[in-house]
């Protein structure tokens, strides 16, 4: 957060680089593009290596799901309030749990980091600046990648786990249609545009999820061993 | 107090012989700003029951008392300790939701509203917590300006004075009133404060904003050590920010009564200004 850091147009590059002996791996892209399966897979395969390896889900805690679901209740959610609460149970996690995983050195694989949050709030509708300004005290990943799919795809893979959408999944808060469906795909292509323009802007690398799962790891391992710290 | 001590221009009613409805010129939003048991809450109550005396309307806010984050942060004090960002954002969600809820409608029906702690809180309590300044001023970024901002002004030896004082009166009560209370947790805390509401001579305590303040524990040694240290901390914090944000300062080391007819003269004039 110091003062030479240079705020870009469309960038979200004021995230503080880290100088923790750890690794941040940071994984975006919308539900079902495969993150999770991933992130599991590279875990083993740093433990093997003989690092600690620790997956950070970003998912609502008990914290602020009460909130997010009166929110749900009252069929009205300010865009920026439900920013804040994400970032609010976000940030417990990042100083609880991330922060001192990468002081002691371990490699930590996050499902879902701030580009994911900051898409989505922007997705909604919340003023840029501000919402970049919120995430700033997230430390920057030492690795950002984008796990490509299209919202057909992603609807189509949560569909085959899962019975129906979930309510903010299918930004139903947004009032775009009363058809989750519908809106679900009109929310997801919201959220790909603003991806779009991060991996420009904070050279996030580009995965094709679509891709076989085994060709996927081979990419991400290795893209990971650029990143790794010498043992 | 004579209430009539000040003279209020009688708020706007467009024919003088409406007993509806009154309205002041523009809506007003003064804040009460101070370090800890400065007396705002007392203060915004007399202003508030003297304002509504001259028919003005009149909304009351406080700090932590948005229904949805009360919430959060109740259920946070079941669990461990938060951290100091992620509470800095939860006062902001607080902030948001009752700038949203209770602010913005309020002055958008021309009411008064007196805030019993604003944004400043948040700006001194986050920077004395190490959080960045210019990063929790952004934040709050959406908040509305105040046109006023009364800081009650007591130097943290005073704070520590007053909270010892206080702790000395529950401490009595408590014993009188057989051994409950004292160093509970929070929850504990919140418990007793409940008996302590229903004892409450004013009826007017009902208020959700009431409900949500608990008693502070009663500090000793290290804890009290660290209290101060804290609104020393406050307390510098206020001091820089009194210029910056052009603070009317009154002093806060007087008798209640002897404040509350400063704030009044105060928001006298700033009334009989904007109607001039």
């Amino acid at each position: 957060m110091s003062a030479e850091i240079q705020m870009q147009a469309d960038s979200f590059s004021p995230l503080i680089p880290h100088a923790y002996p750890g690794r941040l791996l940071a994984a975006e892209g919308l539900d079902g593009s495969g993150k999770s399966t991933q992130l599991q897979l590279l875990r083993f395969w740093l433990q093997a290596e003989g690092y600690e390896a620790l997956i950070a889900e970003w998912s609502p805690s008990k914290l602020i799901k009460r909130a997010l679901k009166s929110g749900k209740k009252q069929g009205h959610m300010d865009p920026m309030l439900m920013s804040i609460l994400h970032a609010a149970d976000f940030a417990e996690q990042h100083e609880r749990d991330i922060v001192p995983a990468l002081k002691r050195g371990a490699i930590v694989l996050a499902d879902r980091y701030v580009y994911t949050a900051l898409a989505r709030d922007l997705a909604r509708g919340i003023e840029r600046s501000w919402g970049e300004n919120l995430y700033r005290f997230a430390v920057r990943p030492d690795l950002g990648i984008y796990f490509q799919i299209s919202a057909e795809q992603s609807l189509e893979r949560i569909l085959s786990n899962h019975p129906r959408l979930k309510y903010y999944q299918a930004g139903m808060d947004l009032g775009i249609s009363r058809d989750p469906v519908a809106s679900f795909r009109a929310f997801q292509r919201r959220i790909i545009v603003e991806y779009e323009k991060m991996i420009e802007a904070d050279s996030l690398l580009r995965f094709d999820a679509a891709l076989p799962v085994k060709q996927q790891q081979q990419l991400l391992r290795n893209a990971v061993e650029g990143i790794l710290p010498d043992s | 107090m004579a209430e009539n001590q000040f003279q209020l221009p009688q708020a706007h009613t467009g024919a003088n012989t409406s007993t509806s409805a009154l309205r002041a010129e523009r809506p007003l939003l003064i804040a009460l700003e101070g370090i800890d048991l400065s007396g705002r809450t007392t203060q915004v109550e007399l202003l508030r029951d003297w304002l509504t005396a001259q028919r003005y309307h009149v909304t009351t806010t406080a700090w932590r008392t948005s229904p949805l984050i009360s919430d959060v942060l109740a259920r946070a004090r079941l669990g461990p300790p938060l951290r100091p960002l992620t509470y800095s954002l939860l006062y902001c969600a607080d902030h948001m939701d009752r700038t949203q809820q209770v602010i913005k409608p309020a002055l958008q029906r021309g009411e008064i509203v007196l805030a019993d702690r604003y944004t400043y809180t948040a700006f001194a309590r986050d920077t004395a917590r190490g959080l960045d300044a210019a990063w929790v001023r952004d934040l709050y970024h959406f908040s509305i300006p105040p046109d006023v901002v009364y800081y009650l002004h007591i130097s943290p030896e005073e704070a520590v004075k007053r909270r010892l004082a206080l702790q000395r009166q529950r401490l009595e009560k408590v014993e009188k009133s057989g051994k409950d209370g004292g160093r509970k947790g929070e929850m504990g805390e919140g418990r007793a404060r409940g008996k302590d509401g229903k004892r409450s001579k004013e009826p007017e305590k009902k208020q959700a904003q009431i409900n949500t303040t608990m008693p502070a524990p009663i500090l000793t040694g290290e804890a009290l050590e660290s209290y101060r240290n804290f609104e020393i901390k406050m307390y510098s914090q206020y001091q820089n920010m009194q210029k910056e944000f052009e603070f009317s300062v009154i002093e806060g080391n007087q008798s209640i009564d002897q404040v509350q007819a400063m704030l009044r003269r105060a928001i006298t004039n700033l009334i009989l200004n904007i109607n001039a």
